[in-house]
C-alpha cells in the first residue's frame, strides 16, 4: 500500500514492537487520524509516515493486539509498544451465507487458509493448493496435463451414485464446479480449476453438515467458501505486482528396460512395419538383445539396387521415452490495483498465465479479469459488486495415454520427429504402422483444442434499518460458454481424418435476501438471528457435431463430412427454492448455542416430495473464558457440539420414462427404449452428521490442539442400480442405500522456537482418519458397480469401505503360494475382493522457519492405504518394457509356487519345477486380465511443497517506490519419499474429477515436479 | 413458488413416446449387429474361432478360449436390453392398435434373438424377461427345452397371425414389409429349431409331428423356396449402417481364416474357398492361419503372407445371414436321416443344400465335386451333411459352432494353447451382472443344469 503525501508536512518514523516477547511487529497499519494517509510496518516493524502537522495524531492497528491512537506531538520518531488483545485471539471467519463468525463461537471445525499460500508456489488449478493443509480434506490431481482437473473430497464419500465433491461458494454465490464431458482421453478442467488464485483472499473449507446445513441440498459433501480479494479497507490507492515463473518436469517416470527391443520370441526384423517381416508388426519389446547386433529397423537405409533395409545395430535408447518430455513452463503475472476512502473501494486485477505441458505441443492459457467495489451511498444504504471474466483454454490438451508402455524399447525417438510419410503407403512415418501413429505426428495434428469464456460475480445492496437490523438482497450468476474442437489426424490405418466440436453452456444464478438481526439486550446474554431465502436456476445446454470421415484431409470443418454428421443436442434445466433461518444465543460471550433451519423445494423431486426440511443445533463453550483460570499452561480451551441433517435432491428428469433416439437406417428413423427405469417416486436424499470437538491451546498459544470426532451417515440415497438385464432395463433409479461416514481429525499447531532474535519455528500438522463404510445398497442387492477397467469391477459393496476392486486372483495353494500347471501361474476361476481405493488416513506436516524477513516453509503430504489399479504397470509388464521382465528371457523360467501332482481331488501341492519360456511366463504372470498383480497400496509420503522466502526490507529501496518486496524460490511436488507402488506417481486418477471411479491409473499425463521463483511487491 | 415445476422437469430433449415403425430398426438392427460382430470382442470371435472358421493373428487369447468379459456381458446386455424390449415395444403396440403383422414379425424376431441366448448360455429367463417396468426386476429362468417349446409355439402363433397383403409393417429393415417373406421365416426357423431338437432328450413337444405339420401344409406353412427369401440384413453402405465386420475391418487386422478351413476346402478343391477368404498380400496360395496359437507364434505367420476373410465378408455391405437357404435343406437332410417322414430324402435335400450354398455366392458346383462329395447315406452320410453345413454356415459363426457342439461334426481340435481343459467352448458362463443382481435364480439354473458357470457343460440338445 503506497502512502499519500499531505502537502507541507513532515515525516515521523519508528518501531513497533510487541508488549508480550519485546519482537518487531511488521504488517502492522499506521493511519493519520482523520485522513487517508497511512502506511504499514515492514519486516523490521519499522514504519515511515509524512504527518501534516504537530496536531496530528497516529492510529496503530492489528490483528490481535489493541489498537492504539498515540499524538504526534514535536517528535519524529515514534516507537510503540502494542498490547495484545486476548479478545480478539479468535479469528474471524467467514461461514455458511457469507456471515463472517468469530471462530470460537462455532459449534463445528472451520478451517481456513489465506489466499497468499496459494500464490507463492503456486498451482495453476487452486485446487491442488488445498493439498495437505486441511485435515480430512483430501484432493487427487488426475494428471500433469496442463488446465487438468483434481478431485477433491471432504471426510469420505457419502453418496454411492453422485460425485460426492464439496459447493464452491465464491462471495456467497455458488459457482460451477462440473466437469463436463471431460473423459478419459482429455481433461477439460473442473469448473473450480478457472479460479484465479491471485484473487483469493482466503479460503475457507465447512467439512460436515454441521457447518454447511445453510447451504442445502449440495452441501453434503462440504462447502469450499471462497473470499475474493476486495479494495476494502484501503486508504489510497495501492497496487501490487506478483509474478511467478516456474518449471515442470515429469514426476516419475517409469522404470523401463533396456536389455531387450521390439518383437516376440526374441526376434525381431523391420519390413513393413505391420506384420510383413520378423514380428515387426508387434508393438511389445520381447525381442532381440539389445547387444548391437544388425537388424533391418525402421530407420535403416534402403539400398537402392535391391529395395532392402541394410541392418543396422540394434542397440539401446535408454531415454528415450524422457526425451520425449520436454520441460513444461508456467508463467503467472498478476497487477492488482486497490483503492478506497470511507465511502468507496475498489480492485481491479489483471492476470495472464501461460502453460506449456511437458508434452510436446500442449498448453494452457488463461487469462483473468476481476473488479470488485464497494460503495456507501448513505449511512445505511450500501452496495457492492464483483465481476470476474476468465478466458481460458488450449490450443492442445489431449492426454497421450499408454503409449509408451506399449512400444518397442530400442526406438531412437529423435528419429521420429520429423513425420512426414517417407512411401506412399504411410501418412506418417513411424516405427510400427500396425497400432500406432508418431507421437509426435499425433500430439501435432491430431489436436484437442478448447476456449471458454466464463463469467461470474454479483451484486449487492445492504441496507441497515436500525442498528439492530439490516438487510442484504443480492444476486449472482456463474456463466460460461466452451468450445471444444478435436481433431483427429489420419492413420496409417484409418485413412481418414475425423473431427468434431462440443459446445457447452452452462449458468448457475442464485438470488437471496437476508436479514440479520441483532438486538442490544445488554447483560450476560446476546441473540442474534439471520433469516432468509434464496432461488437457484441451473441451465445447461450442449451441442455435439461429429464428421467420423472427412472429404478433404486436413480441412476440419463439418461441412467437410463425407458422411451425415453425428449430432446431439441437450438441455437441461433446473430450479431450487429454499427459505432458511438461524439462530444465536451467547451467554457471556463463552457458551454459545446456534439453530438453524432450511427448506428446500426442489423442481427434480415429485410434488409430493418436493419440499423437504432439514435442521441443524451446535453448542460450543470457552471453558477458560468461563472459569477464570490464570495458568500459564493453559491459554484457551473450548469444547463444542453439534448435530445437523442435510438434504439433497436429484438430477432433472429422472422421473418420466423416456425413449433413446438411434441411428436412422436409410430413411427409416429409429428410437428405442431407455435402459433406465426413471422413477417417478423419488425422494431427497438426506445426510445426517454429528461431531463434537475440542480446540485447546497451551503456553500462551504456542501449543494448539484441535480434535474433532465426527459421524456422518447418508439415507435415502438417489441410486442409478443396476439390475438383471434380463428385465429389459440395465438399470433403475431409486431411493436406496446407505453409507456411513465416521472419523477423528486432528490439527496441531507448535511453536517449539521462539527467539529474542526473531527467529521462529513453527509447526504445523494435520491428521485425519476416516472410516467409510457402506452400511447397505437397495434391497436384495449387495454390490452397487461404480465402473469396471480390464474385468476388474469397481464397487460400493455392502459391509466394505466406499471402493472395492473386485477381480481375478492369482490360483493359489492353501499356503498362499501360486499354483503352477506346465509352469504356467494360474488364475482363479472366481473373483474377489483385491482391494480398495478408500485410504486409511491423511496427514500433512508443515514446518515454518522465519528469521528476520527470510521464510522457510515446507510441506510433507501423506496418504496412508487406499489401493491403486495400474495400467501402466499392468500392460508394460505384459508388453515386456518394464524392468522386471528381463531376467530368464534367454533361459527360461522357473517360476516361484507350487503346482499340483496330485488329483484336483486330491491335490499335493508341491515346489515347481517346471522351467519354461520367459516370454510366455511373464504375459501369463502379468496377464492382462490379471487383476491381482496389479493392484498396490497406494500409500505415500511426498515433499509437496518447499518455499523459501525473502522479504526485502523497505529501507533497501530508498525513494524508490517498492515495498513489501518479496522474493521466492519454490517447489512442488518435489520428492515421492515413500511409495509401494513401482513405475507411477501413487497419487494418480485416470478417471476425470466428477467420476467415483476412483484408484485407478491408466496412463494419464505424467504428474510434473514443479519448481520456479515468485516475486511480489507492492506501489 | 413451485407452480412451474413440473413443466421446469419436462424432459425438453427426448420422446416420451413412438410408434411402432421406429422401434422396429433398432429391435432388428442391434440384435444382428451383435451376433454378426460388433466391437473388437464379439459373438463374431466367439462363433467364427470356436468354429475354426477364422482364426486370431494379433490378440489371439480369445482363439485359446480365453475370453474377455466383454464378449460374455455384452452379448447377453446386447440381446436383452437394446433388442428385446425393442421387439416386445412393437409387439404392444401392434397388439393395441390391431396390426397382427407388428404382433407376428415381433414375435418372429423375439423368437430368433432368444434362440440365440439359449444356444448361448443354456437356461435363460424367458417366460418372466422383459417385465422391469411393470413386473420383476429379477426374472427366474426357464430350462432350455421349455425355452425352445416356447418358441416353436411363438412362430406358429406368428406364421398363423400374419395377414399377408393385410395392415402395413413400417421400419422393416430385414424384408421391407414384405409379409409372405416373414411367414417362411417363421416357419423356416421353426424347422431349425425343431431340428435342433430331434435326438435331444424328452423334448417337451412332439417335433415330429411340428415338422410334419409345417412340411405337408406348405400354403398355411410355407418356407424359404429361393436364396433371394433368405434371412439376412443388407447392411448399407456407410457407417453407422455398414457390416460390423468392415466397421472392424477399418482398424483392425486381427483375424484370418483358419487353417481347419482352408485345409479342407482345399481337399475338397471347393470353389467357395475363393469366396471365403483372399490370397495372402505377398501372393502365393491360400493359406490358412491355426487357431489359438501364441500372439507371437501366430504373428510369425506374418501378416501379409496368410489368408483374410474374404473380401465378399468384409464389405461395408456384406449381408448378416441370420438363417440361410441352404440351412433349411441341410436340416432337412438331417430330419430325413433321421427318419422324419415328411422331410422326403437325405441325399435329395443335402445335394439341394449344397447347390443352395454355391447360389448364395452366384456359384454352381460342378458335377466333378457333387459327385466327389455324393451322399453315402448312413452314419458317414450323417456326417456328410453336417460337414457341408458346417462349411455352408461359413460367415454365420455362432450358428456353425452351435451345430458343430451340438452334433461333433465336424470332429475339430481345440489349440494345443487354451484354457478350458482342451474342450472346445460348450457355452458362454453367464454373465456376472446376474451373479450379482439375479443371484438365487442364477444359481437355481445352474443346479438345474447340474453345472458350474463354465465353458464346458453341454447344453441340453446336445446330450
Amino acid at each position: 500500500r503506497a502512502q499519500t503525501t499531505p502537502t507541507g508536512g513532515r515525516t515521523v518514523s519508528g518501531t513497533v514492537l510487541s508488549a508480550d516477547d519485546n519482537l518487531p511487529v511488521p504488517g502492522v497499519n499506521v493511519l493519520v487520524k482523520g485522513s487517508t494517509a497511512g502506511t504499514i510496518t515492514d519486516i523490521d516493524g519499522h514504519y515511515q509516515l509524512p504527518v501534516p502537522s504537530d496536531e496530528a495524531t497516529l492510529i496503530f492497528s492489528f490483528i490481535g493486539f489493541i489498537s492504539q491512537e498515540v499524538p504526534v506531538g514535536s517528535q519524529s520518531t515514534l516507537d510503540v509498544t502494542m498490547q495484545t488483545d486476548t479478545r480478539q485471539l479468535d479469528e474471524i471467519v467467514v461461514t455458511a451465507l457469507g456471515i463472517e463468525r468469530e471462530k470460537k463461537a462455532l459449534g463445528y471445525a472451520v478451517q481456513e487458509i489465506q489466499g497468499k499460500s496459494l500464490t507463492q508456489a503456486r498451482e495453476t488449478n487452486v485446487v491442488n493448493s488445498l493439498s495437505g493443509k486441511f485435515a480430512g480434506v483430501q484432493i487427487t490431481s488426475s494428471n500433469g496435463a496442463p488446465g487438468s482437473s483434481s478431485r477433491i473430497v471432504i471426510r469420505g464419500a457419502s453418496s454411492v451414485g453422485s460425485n460426492n465433491q464439496p459447493l464452491f461458494v465464491v462471495d456467497g454465490i455458488p459457482i460451477n464446479n462440473e466437469n463436463y464431458g471431460s473423459s478419459t482421453s482429455v481433461d477439460y478442467g473442473n469448473g473450480a480449476s478457472s479460479l484465479n488464485p491471485d484473487d483469493i483472499a482466503s479460503v475457507s473449507v465447512l467439512k460436515g453438515p454441521s457447518a454447511a446445513a445453510l447451504y442445502g441440498s449440495r452441501a453434503a459433501n462440504g462447502v469450499i467458501l471462497i473470499t475474493t480479494k476486495s479494495g476494502k479497507g484501503t486508504q489510497g490507492i495501492g497496487v501490487s505486482v506478483n509474478s511467478t515463473a516456474t518449471f515442470e518436469e515429469p514426476f516419475r517416470l517409469p522404470n523401463f528396460q533396456n536389455q531387450y527391443g521390439q518383437g516376440g520370441n526374441l526376434q525381431f526384423a523391420f519390413v513393413d512395419g505391420k506384420g510383413g517381416g520378423v514380428n515387426d508388426g508387434v508393438d511389445e519389446s520381447w525381442g532381440p538383445p539389445l547387444d548391437g547386433r544388425l537388424i533391418p529397423q525402421f530407420n535403416s537405409p534402403i539400398d537402392p539396387t535391391t529395395g532392402e533395409r541394410i541392418p543396422t545395430p540394434w542397440v539401446a535408447h535408454p531415454d528415450n521415452v524422457k526425451d520425449f518430455y520436454r520441460t513444461g513452463t508456467t508463467f503467472t503475472n498478476n497487477v492488482a490495483l486497490t483503492g478506497g476512502n470511507d465511502k468507496a473501494n475498489f480492485r481491479l486485477s489483471f492476470t495472464n498465465l501461460a502453460q506449456q505441458g511437458i508434452l510436446p505441443n500442449t498448453d494452457y492459457k488463461r487469462n483473468t479479469i476481476a473488479l470488485s467495489g464497494g460503495v456507501q451511498l448513505t449511512p445505511k444504504l450500501s452496495a457492492k459488486a464483483s465481476v470476474n471474466y476468465v478466458k481460458d483454454g488450449s490450443d492442445n490438451r489431449q492426454n497421450f495415454g499408454l503409449y509408451f508402455i506399449w512400444f518397442g524399447r530400442q526406438v531412437d525417438i529423435h528419429e521420429l520427429k520429423e513425420y512426414s510419410p517417407r512411401s506412399d503407403d504411410q501418412v506418417q512415418y513411424n516405427w510400427n504402422y500396425n497400432y500406432w501413429n508418431n507421437p509426435y505426428y499425433a500430439l501435432t495434428e491430431s489436436t484437442r483444442a478448447n476456449q471458454k469464456d466464463r463469467l461470474f460475480g454479483n451484486v449487492m445492496v445492504t441496507y441497515e434499518f436500525t442498528d439492530w437490523l439490516n438487510l442484504f438482497v443480492r444476486t449472482g450468476t456463474d456463466f460460461f460458454g466452451d468450445r471444444r474442437q478435436n481433431r483427429i489426424a489420419r492413420m496409417n490405418k484409418s485413412r481418414f481424418s475425423s473431427y468434431s466440436e462440443d459446445v457447452y453452456v452452462a449458468q448457475e444464478t442464485n438470488s437471496d435476501f437476508l436479514f440479520s438481526i441483532t438486538p442490544k439486550l445488554g447483560g450476560d446474554f446476546e441473540v442474534s438471528a439471520n433469516l432468509g431465502g434464496n432461488n437457484r436456476m441451473n441451465e445447461y445446454r450442449r451441442d455435439y457435431m461429429y464428421a467420423a470421415q472427412l472429404a478433404i484431409p486436413g480441412v476440419y470443418n463439418i461441412g467437410n463430412s463425407l458422411l451425415r454428421p453425428e449430432v446431439a443436442n441437450s438441455y437441461t434445466k433446473k430450479v431450487v427454492n429454499s427459505l432458511y433461518g438461524s439462530a444465536q444465543l451467547a451467554y457471556r460471550n463463552a457458551i454459545f448455542l446456534e439453530l438453524t433451519g432450511r427448506n428446500d423445494w426442489s423442481s427434480t423431486l415429485p410434488a409430493a416430495n418436493r419440499s423437504y426440511f432439514y435442521p441443524s443445533a451446535s453448542l460450543s463453550a470457552v471453558v477458560t473464558d468461563l472459569i477464570p483460570m490464570s495458568t500459564r499452561v493453559l491459554s484457551f480451551a473450548k469444547v463444542r457440539a453439534s448435530i445437523a441433517q442435510v438434504g439433497n435432491d436429484t438430477d432433472p428428469y429422472r422421473l418420466q420414462q423416456i425413449l433413446s433416439y438411434e441411428d436412422p437406417w436409410n430413411t427409416n428413423s429409429s428410437v428405442s427404449v431407455s435402459n433406465t427405469i426413471n422413477n417417478a417416486d423419488l425422494k431427497p436424499e438426506i445426510t445426517t452428521g454429528t461431531e463434537v470437538g475440542a480446540d485447546i491451546r497451551f503456553f500462551n498459544n504456542r501449543i494448539g490442539l484441535d480434535v474433532t470426532y465426527y459421524n456422518q451417515i447418508s439415507r435415502n440415497q438417489i441410486l442409478n442400480v443396476n439390475v438383471s438385464q434380463a428385465s429389459g432395463f440395465n438399470d433403475k433409479i431409486l431411493n436406496a442405500g446407505e453409507i456411513q461416514n465416521k472419523g477423528v481429525e486432528v490439527q496441531l499447531n507448535l511453536t517449539p522456537v521462539k527467539l529474542e532474535n526473531s527467529f521462529q519455528w513453527d509447526i504445523g500438522v494435520n491428521f485425519a482418519r476416516n472410516r467409510n463404510q457402506v452400511v447397505s445398497l437397495a434391497d436384495g442387492l449387495t454390490t452397487y458397480q461404480l465402473g469396471s477397467i480390464r474385468g476388474m469391477s469397481i464397487e460400493a459393496r455392502v459391509g466394505q469401505p466406499y471402493g472395492t476392486f473386485f477381480g481375478t486372483p492369482y490360483l493359489r495353494d492353501p499356503d498362499g503360494n501360486i499354483v503352477h500347471v506346465d509352469g504356467i501361474p494360474q488364475l482363479a476361476s472366481e473373483r474377489a475382493i483385491l482391494g480398495n481405493f478408500t485410504p486409511d488416513w491423511l496427514g500433512g506436516f508443515a514446518n515454518t522457519f522465519t528469521y528476520k524477513g527470510l521464510t522457510l516453509y515446507t510441506l510433507i503430504d501423506v496418504r496412508h492405504g487406499g489401493d491403486l489399479f495400474s495400467q501402466t504397470v499392468n500392460i508394460g509388464r505384459y508388453t515386456g518394457v518394464l524392468a522386471e521382465t528381463v531376467e530368464g528371457r534367454e533361459t527360461g523360467i522357473v517360476g516361484e509356487g507350487t503346482m499340483n501332482t496330485g488329483t484336483d481331488e486330491n491335490p499335493q501341492y508341491v515346489p515347481n519345477d517346471v522351467r519354461v519360456d520367459g516370454q510366455r511366463y511373464y504375459q501369463t504372470l502379468y496377464g492382462l486380465y490379471n487383476n491381482e498383480a496389479n493392484i498396490f497400496d497406494g500409500s505415500f509420503v511426498k515433499l509437496r511443497e518447499v518455499r523459501l522466502g525473502y522479504q526485502i526490507p523497505d529501507r533497501v529501496f530508498g525513494k524508490l517506490p517498492f515495498r513489501n518486496v518479496t522474493l521466492s524460490a519454490v517447489g512442488r511436488n518435489l520428492l515421492l519419499l515413500h511409495s509401494n507402488v513401482p513405475h507411477i506417481d501413487p497419487e494418480s486418477s485416470y478417471y476425470s474429477s466428477d467420476s467415483n471411479v476412483q484408484g485407478i491409473e491408466s496412463g494419464q499425463i505424467l504428474s510434473t515436479r514443479s519448481v520456479g521463483f515468485n516475486l511480489n511487491f507492492s506501489l | 413458488c413451485t407452480h412451474n415445476f413440473d413443466e421446469i422437469n419436462a424432459n425438453p430433449n427426448d420422446p416420451v413416446e413412438a410408434s411402432a415403425d421406429l422401434f422396429l430398426p433398432y429391435g432388428i438392427k442391434s440384435a444382428v449387429d451383435l451376433y454378426w460382430g460388433t466391437g473388437t470382442y464379439s459373438l463374431a470371435d466367439v462363433g467364427n474361432l470356436f468354429a475354426q472358421h477364422w482364426a486370431r493373428i494379433q490378440y489371439t487369447s480369445s482363439d485359446q478360449y480365453n475370453l474377455s468379459n466383454d464378449i460374455i456381458d455384452n452379448t447377453w446386455r446386447d440381446l436383452y436390453i437394446e433388442s428385446l424390449p425393442n421387439l416386445q415395444e412393437v409387439y404392444d403396440l401392434g397388439a393395441e392398435n390391431g396390426n397382427p403383422n407388428y404382433q407376428a414379425v415381433a414375435m418372429i424376431m423375439r423368437s430368433w434373438v432368444f434362440s440365440l441366448l439359449t444356444d448361448i448360455y443354456g437356461d435363460i429367463p424367458y417366460t418372466a424377461a422383459l417385465e422391469g417396468l411393470e413386473g420383476t426386476l429379477s426374472p427366474t429362468y426357464d430350462a432350455q427345452k421349455d425355452v425352445y417349446a416356447g418358441m416353436v409355439q411363438e412362430l406358429k402363433t406368428a406364421s398363423d397371425m400374419i395377414v399377408v397383403g393385410g395392415p402395413t409393417v413400417g421400419g422393416d429393415i430385414l424384408y421391407g414389409g414384405d409379409m409372405l417373406k416373414w411367414k417362411k421365416f417363421a416357419n423356416s426357423l421353426s424347422l431349425r429349431l425343431l431340428n435342433r431338437q430331434l435326438g435331444a432328450p424328452d423334448p417337451v413337444i412332439d417335433v415330429v409331428a411340428e415338422m410334419t405339420r409345417i412340411l405337408t401344409n406348405p400354403t398355411q406353412y410355407p418356407v424359404f423356396e429361393s436364396v433371394a427369401e433368405h434371412a439376412a440384413l443388407n447392411y448399407l453402405n456407410a457407417a453407422p449402417n455398414n457390416n460390423p465386420v468392415n466397421q472392424n475391418r477399418l482398424t483392425r487386422d486381427d483375424h484370418r481364416v483358419s487353417k481347419t478351413l482352408v485345409d479342407q476346402l482345399k481337399s475338397l478343391d471347393d470353389p467357395r474357398l475363393a469366396i471365403y477368404a483372399n490370397l495372402p498380400a505377398d501372393g502365393g496360395d491360400y493359406t490358412g492361419v491355426p487357431n489359438g496359437l501364441s500372439g507371437s507364434d501366430a504373428n510369425a505367420l506374418g501378416l501379409t503372407k496368410t489368408s483374410k476373410v474374404g473380401s465378399y465378408f468384409t464389405a461395408a455391405t456384406a449381408p448378416a445371414v441370420i438363417m440361410s437357404y441352404a440351412e433349411l435343406w441341410f436340416a432337412l437332410a438331417e430330419a430325413a436321416h433321421r427318419g422324419v417322414a415328411a422331410a422326403g430324402d437325405a441325399a435329395t435335400n443335402y445335394e439341394n443344400g449344397i447347390r443352395a450354398s454355391f447360389a448364395q455366392y452366384g456359384l454352381t458346383p460342378s458335377d466333378a465335386y457333387l459327385s466327389s462329395v455324393a451322399y453315402q447315406g448312413g452314419e458317414a452320410g450323417y456326417a456328410q451333411i453336417l460337414e457341408q453345413k458346417w462349411i455352408a454356415l461359413y460367415g454365420q459363426g455362432m450358428e456353425a459352432w452351435t451345430e458343430q457342439r451340438r452334433t461333433g461334426i465336424p470332429d475339430l481340435t481345440p489349440p494345443e494353447l487354451n484354457v478350458n481343459n482342451d474342450v472346445i467352448p460348450t457355452r458362454l458362463p453367464y454373465p456376472s451382472s446376474e451373479e450379482a443382481l439375479n443371484n438365487a435364480h442364477f444359481h437355481e439354473a445352474l443346479d438345474h443344469q447340474e453345472a458350474e458357470n463354465n465353458k464346458l457343460f453341454k447344453l441340453w440338445w446336445a446330450n
